[in-house]
């Protein structure tokens, strides 16, 4: 072979690897996709979370009428190309009411589980990483806190500030807060006896410098798997306070509210009507619990490898 | 040891403490109050006598001195009367629930025990089989499905297809058990199933643990059967966090059920307190929380006390 020979197929092999390098995902997305692949349960629940957002941002265009339309006149219709779910006693179509009715089953869990976890976290992590007497005083708070059987605190805050969804949602993160700060609390007494902790104090690093810095980055998995779960009974809480008669007041679409007891004479007539909201409840809240099972599952091992 | 009891049951106290004052804000929070309901919106009473009234039921006065004075009253097992209904005290009204919820949480304990040890114990051992995939699904779909669904749609079809519906007052088991009974299985099977599922998980991860465990390879190595192993040595061992949560749970067995009684029609603890939320009656509420929040505290007192006699290492933490 002659030098320019040489040169030549050099230059053509390094243009090769270029390319392969375009062509094959990255070291991350090949992970990401490697455990997208083991763990198909994960993945299904991921795509139909995927899915639901979806159809709650874009429920204008998903749904094709205003659920809050009644039309007596075509009340209590089974399933027909007009109307996929058929239409419930007031004629309003089903369909859009479970699509619509997605934006605040996943509002309220979502936000009810963002704010009580991240509050309920920071309080954990404080706690655990303080000790002592603070932290004994602050456990003792959320003790008391907890103690308060679930319902019976979102019956009393939801009858005192009335029923809106926000308020729901305010409700729902006192609820949350004090399971979540116990075991962010928990993980982060752990995190505090690690070497990394002691040298950051030793560099003189400000408390709360440490806490955002090395803490909460340990934590952050924890938190994530936590979350997830929440959201599901977070989901059922809604539902639950809605049937109740104490959720989103009416004529805001909720499933849970589309199964109050009142409604039991349609459905005799009707079947179909408890069966949708009911399923597109269990399909939210199983997506989440699996999405959070998941999680676990591959966030874990990681955790213990380090 | 001691020590760590009495630190605890100090603590215990110091949240029982906590939690009056929180339960007591939280319900003086209510708009409204109980003489509104109890006179409804067609009753155009005078102000004065409105306000006589209230000085009569003493709901006029600073919220601190209705504080102290409930307090007082709690601490001499006096838990006021219903405003509601002021021949009914507050313990005899929950006193009435009791029997009602703690027969179906007792029915729904023992129906969900029944499915998920065996089951959580053969999903274990038969560990990422077709059955364990089965049961791990079936337990996660147990989570997931709403009661009040399971409930609605049980009436629906006992109904439709059975031309059956549980009778609709309650009687005691004592009086009719016949009638007593159709009406707890529905609500107990669909509480079993819930609760159950949960329990299957926690039975299934923890007889994992155990399994890992040497002594089970040794006891293998020694020649027993497979099922002697787990009878013998795993399941003691994988039982304890079974049993600490159904220690824990038992709070929210008796207080939670408010979906499950307002469904079936059952006057339990959680649909007295449902209706005391509704109609604004303080004394209800605030008992009736504070009862079931001192059931928690207590429940989980013993289990931890329970877990420094089993466990030695917490004794000295």
């Amino acid at each position: 072979m002659t030098s320019g020979d040489a040169v030549l197929s050099a230059s053509q092999e390094g243009v090769a690897q270029q390319l392969e390098a375009f062509r094959r995902p990255s070291g991350r997305t090949r992970r990401l996709l490697r455990i997208a692949r083991q763990k198909p349960l994960g993945t299904i629940s991921f795509v139909i979370i995927v899915v639901l957002v979806a159809t709650a941002l874009f429920a204008p265009l998903i749904a094709p009428y205003d659920p809050t339309l009644t039309n007596p006149r075509i009340k209590l219709h089974g399933s027909s190309a007009a109307h996929l779910f058929g239409t419930d006693n007031l004629g309003r179509d089903v369909f859009s009411q479970i699509v619509y009715g997605a934006r605040t089953s996943l509002w309220a869990g979502v936000t009810a589980t963002i704010f009580g976890t991240i509050l309920g976290s920071l309080i954990g992590m404080a706690s655990g990483y303080a000790g002592g007497r603070v932290d004994m005083v602050i456990q003792r708070c959320m003790d008391a806190l907890q103690a308060l059987p679930l319902i019976v605190l979102l019956l009393v805050v939801v009858v005192a500030v009335g029923p809106s969804l926000w308020n729901i949602i305010w409700a729902l993160s006192i609820g949350i807060l004090p399971a979540a700060g116990r075991i962010i609390r928990g993980n982060a007494l752990s995190v505090k006896t690690e070497t990394y902790i002691e040298a950051a104090r030793v560099v003189g690093c400000r408390p709360w410098r440490i806490l955002f810095r090395h803490v909460l980055p340990n934590v952050m998995a924890y938190i994530l798997v936590i979350a997830s779960v929440t959201i599901g009974g977070a989901i059922l809480a809604e539902a639950g306070l809605s049937f109740l008669g104490l959720g989103v007041p009416p004529p805001t679409p909720s499933w849970g509210g589309m199964l109050t007891n009142s409604g039991r004479r349609f459905f005799e007539t009707q079947p179909s009507l408890a069966l949708y909201p009911g399923l597109a409840i269990t399909i939210t809240v199983l997506a989440f619990n699996l999405l959070g099972d998941t999680l676990r599952d591959v966030l874990d091992p990681r955790l213990r490898g380090r | 040891m001691t020590n760590y009891l009495i630190r605890r049951t100090i603590a215990a106290v110091i949240v029982l403490f906590l939690l009056s004052i929180v339960v007591f804000r939280l319900v003086h929070w209510l708009p409204g109050d109980v003489l509104i309901v109890k006179l409804g919106q067609g009753g155009r009473i005078s102000p004065d006598k409105l306000a006589e009234a209230r000085k009569q039921l003493g709901i006029d006065r600073p919220l601190v001195v209705q504080y102290t004075t409930w307090l007082g009253h709690i601490l001499r097992g006096d838990f006021g009367h219903s405003l509601l209904f002021p021949d009914r005290s507050v313990v005899s009204l929950y006193g009435s629930g009791l029997p009602i919820t703690l027969e179906l949480s007792l029915l729904g304990l023992i129906i969900a025990l029944l499915i998920a040890i065996p089951v959580g114990v053969i999903s274990a051992v038969q560990q990422d089989t077709w059955l364990d995939y089965v049961t791990r699904v079936a337990a996660i779909l147990g989570l997931a499905v709403p009661g009040f669904w399971l409930g609605t749609l049980s009436l629906l079809y006992g109904q439709l297809w059975f031309h059956w519906t549980p009778p609709l007052r309650y009687v005691s088991f004592a009086q009719n058990p016949g009638s007593n009974i159709q009406t707890f299985i529905l609500p107990s099977l669909i509480l079993g199933f819930g609760v159950g599922a949960g329990l299957t998980r926690i039975t299934r991860s923890s007889v994992l643990e155990a399994l890992r465990n040497d002594y089970v390879r040794t006891a293998r190595a020694k020649g027993l059967r497979s099922g002697t192993v787990i009878i013998r040595h795993v399941l003691r061992n994988s039982l304890i966090p079974v049993v600490t949560v159904l220690g824990l749970s038992v709070a929210t067995l008796l207080g939670g059920q408010v979906i499950l009684e307002q469904l079936f029609g059952l006057p339990g603890i959680g649909l007295i307190t449902l209706n005391g939320v509704l109609t604004r009656d303080y004394t209800v509420i605030q008992g009736g929380a504070l009862m079931l929040g001192a059931v928690t505290i207590f429940t989980n007192l013993i289990v931890d006390c329970s877990y420094a006699f089993l466990d030695p290492r917490i004794r000295y933490s």
